[in-house]
């Protein structure tokens, strides 16, 4: 009888553990499918970028060379005088003149263009172009911004402390944590917020320094912290995701609840975490420069 | 040879005179306890015989680690049983005998007082000493045999007997019996022991053997017979080896497919890092071109004006972008159009957190497009009306779509467990999708012509993609919860056309995510209740 017993009980588990097997394998298969299928969309995706690349490239290369013919051209010609130039108006041909290279756009408008304002620490040309900036305006602009960026920094760097690790944070999984307390910079920040309006508007005039102003606050707030305005503390860490080791980053601004993500993919080289990775001295994915 | 020696004989060869010589060896034993059972010795003959039946028919499922003795004994008492049911006159004969047992002091009397209640009282005893008696008094061993058959040592056979002699004395004592000393039992005992009629072994054993041939044992019974030789570690070894082969194949498919996961894990991270390099890459070099080719544009036009002479009568190409403050406009390249999206923004709460400035999207829930994108894409009334209804009724139609392909599910896509929760799955449609989509793109070609159709269509592209799930080319799911606390909960899924997670989405707010006309009825309830809920609370 014990033995019929032996025999059963070594049936029932090995057919357990077989339907567990069973489950598991079919998981990881069906999973394995859909990366399977994401990866084969990523690919997809990838090609076509890669060719857009291509085609974009060979068509900088042809302007390139075309500008440069241009400019040859024009260079060894007598500065001609053109006509005082007409301002723009949608009346003559419509707001989307169907033979011409160019569309208008009401200025009261401009509030409702989203757009790239600042990438690496420099005007984009798409928001140089939406405001019409010449040149000189531009580089101009772009220093304003860049001495606003630069007097920022250093003002956290000054005021930099070492700090615990916000215990809310805390899972019993997470492995070395750099922590760093920067006190409210309202009142420096403050003065140079006005420093970098007072220059927009000098550089651009009141109108168009107000738009630009309007994007430029909404950019200091997501991107570069509003500025410092409330006291921050700041973590880079190692902890659990999915059983594996990956890093996080958390920022705990003073009365709110912070924000936390794990760092999964590469992060811009300009992007916030990377800036804050580099100043504490952690690793962090970070996509190369193109 | 041994008893388990002589039944795997048996067992695997047929052997007659293996079973022969088991009944020899203990058909004192069995004759002697049946016939003390019943006091008869026609019928001591018969039970000894439905004994070694018995055994010859269960040799195949016997285990083969226990003493066979022991067997032989418990299957005696039971044939004897069967045929000796009458409980009354046992008892008569039990107190007739203790009242002899008081008086009678030799052995034979003595073995007669006890010979009712001496079967009992070995039952009384352990397993171990019990085969101890068994094989010391009724199989006549001496202590070197009964130390080989128990597998221990002879000084160790030897206390076991006396232990159990000392206790069977002391079970008597206890009943009322008169027992001097455990030397008297076992003289009592040795007595007891009957030898069999001779000739009974081998009538027995044929017996046995002609009933087991009738009962011939099938193919299964063979293999569960030679499985049942085994020892129970060998039995164990045997099982697990032969189902560990499925597992141990299972084991290695799945380290297969682990291993496999692991890799595409591990490329798909690589192919995201080199799609989100490649598209800031692309953007880079996007802006770049269309800056040349805005540049080149400029000079090639300066270039023409000079060479025809007619600069003095045109404004500068080098200008035309520049800010101008005499106008209410700016002029902008074409080619921005689609590199700008045009929108109202609003400032959106984030909690204790300074509020957000968000865009708004370029196309409301029910299609209607954003006055910001009409006025920027210069749209006259009829065109913007145009646009608008043919963006409204592609919305409208997409829904009406949604509620004849879709169904109940049980899945939750609202953040919150808990509570009730009523999901509706849409199913892809990308056929019907498709249509819808080339019609919407005829109507946006012919109302605003191919390049602000496309430049439509890059600014609401995003929308297309979120509200109706790239015109149903992959599922998506819609769950209204009311939590057990009281809270209505939304929540959304988008799928991919390949089943994978596209996007999820989930929030309190209805006005958030869109409901198909099935859950209307139900969101309209739960927020009742989740209003009841909340006033409830208040106080």
């Amino acid at each position: 009888m014990n033995y019929l017993v032996l025999i059963l009980a070594t049936f029932i588990t090995a057919s357990t553990v077989l339907v567990n097997q069973r489950a598991a394998l079919r998981k990881t298969q069906g999973a394995n499918a859909q990366l399977a299928a994401q990866a084969r969309a990523l690919e997809t995706r990838l090609g076509e970028l890669r060719e857009r690349r291509d085609y974009f490239d060979h068509r900088l290369s042809a302007s390139k060379e075309r500008l440069g013919t241009l400019r040859q051209n024009l260079k060894n010609t007598p500065v001609p005088q053109f006509a005082e130039p007409l301002p723009p108006d949608p009346a003559r041909h419509g707001g989307w003149p169907a033979d011409a290279a160019y569309f208008y756009l009401p200025k009261k408008n401009l509030n409702t263009v989203g757009y790239q304002l600042f990438a690496g620490h420099r005007l984009t040309d798409d928001a140089a172009t939406l405001f019409g900036m010449t040149a000189a305006e531009r580089e101009a602009v772009d220093a304003a911004y860049g001495n606003l960026w630069r007097k920022f920094r250093e003002l956290e760097i000054q005021r930099m402390e070492p700090a615990e690790k916000p215990a809310i944070w805390n899972e019993p999984a997470d492995q070395e944590s750099v922590t760093r307390r920067f006190p409210s910079l309202a009142k420096e920040t403050g003065e140079l917020l006005a420093g970098f309006t007072s220059a927009l508007q000098n550089i651009l005039g009141t109108v168009r320094a107000g738009y630009v102003l309007e994007t430029a606050q909404a950019y200091f707030t997501s991107q570069l912290d509003d500025l410092g305005q409330a006291a921050r503390i700041i973590t880079i860490w190692r902890g659990s995701a999915d059983g594996n080791q990956k890093p996080w980053f958390g920022i705990l601004r003073e009365g709110s609840y912070g924000d936390v993500q794990m760092i999964q993919f590469p992060v811009e080289p300009d992007s916030t975490i990377a800036y804050y990775a580099q100043l504490f001295g952690v690793e962090v994915p970070i996509q190369a420069e193109p | 040879m041994s008893d388990r020696e002589l039944l795997r004989e048996f067992l695997e060869r047929r052997s007659e005179s293996a079973f022969q010589r088991l009944a020899q060896k203990h058909i004192d034993l069995v004759y002697g306890t049946a016939l003390r059972r019943v006091n008869d010795s026609g019928l001591a003959e018969e039970i000894a015989q439905e004994v070694f039946i018995a055994l010859a028919r269960r040799a195949p499922r016997l285990r083969w680690d226990m003493n066979l003795a022991g067997w032989l004994y418990k299957a005696t008492l039971l044939q004897a049983s069967r045929r000796y049911r009458d409980e009354q006159r046992r008892k008569r004969r039990e107190e007739l005998a203790v009242e002899m047992g008081a008086t009678m002091k030799d052995e034979d009397s003595l073995l007669k007082s006890l010979a009712p209640a001496l079967d009992d009282a070995l039952l009384g005893l352990s397993e171990k000493d019990r085969q101890a008696l068994l094989l010391r008094f009724f199989e006549k061993k001496n202590f070197r045999e009964i130390a080989l058959e128990l597998g221990i040592g002879e000084d160790a056979a030897q206390k076991r007997v006396a232990k159990s002699l000392g206790q069977l004395t002391q079970w008597f004592r206890r009943r009322g019996y008169g027992v001097p000393t455990a030397a008297a039992l076992a003289a009592a005992l040795d007595a007891a022991s009957q030898a069999a009629p001779s000739g009974l072994a081998a009538l027995a054993a044929q017996g046995a053997l002609a009933a087991a041939a009738s009962a011939s044992l099938s193919d299964l019974g063979l293999w569960m017979a030679k499985l049942m030789i085994l020892t129970k570690t060998q039995t164990a070894v045997v099982c697990v080896a032969l189902l560990s082969a499925p597992v141990v194949y299972q084991w290695h498919n799945i380290s297969r497919a682990q291993a496999e996961h692991l890799q595409r894990a591990a490329e798909m991270v690589e192919l995201r890092r080199a799609v989100g390099l490649e598209e800031r890459f692309l953007a880079q070099l996007e802006s770049r071109q269309l800056a040349a080719e805005r540049s080149g544009d400029e000079l090639q036009e300066r270039w023409d004006l000079i060479q025809r002479g007619e600069a003095n009568r045109h404004e500068d190409p080098a200008t035309r972008f520049l800010w101008d403050e005499r106008s209410d406009y700016v002029r902008l390249p074409k080619a921005l159009a689609s590199r700008l999206t045009f929108a109202e923004f609003e400032m959106r709460p984030r909690g204790k957190d300074k509020p957000e400035r968000v865009q708004r999207p370029a196309l409301a829930k029910d299609g209607t497009p954003a006055p910001a994108l009409l006025e920027a894409l210069g749209f006259t009334a009829e065109e913007a009306q145009s646009v608008n209804e043919a963006t409204r009724k592609v919305f409208a139609d997409f829904y009406a779509l949604t509620a004849q392909h879709g169904t109940w599910t049980n899945a939750n896509f609202s953040m919150l467990g808990g509570g009730e929760y009523k999901t509706w799955l849409t199913f892809a449609m990308p056929e019907q999708g498709r249509e819808l989509r080339e019609n919407y793109d005829n109507c946006l070609t012919q109302t605003l012509g191919e390049e602000r159709a496309q430049v439509f269509w890059r600014q609401t592209k995003d929308i297309f993609r979120d509200a109706l799930n790239e015109f149903g080319q992959a599922p998506h799911a819609v769950t209204v919860a009311l939590t057990r606390y009281g809270k209505l909960q939304l929540g959304e899924m988008f799928f991919r056309p390949d089943g994978s997670d596209r996007l999820n989405s989930s929030s309190d707010n209805s006005d958030d995510i869109r409901v198909p006309e099935s859950l209307k009825p139900t969101l309209e309830a739960w927020k009742n209740a989740a209003l009841t809920a909340t006033q409830t609370r208040k106080p």
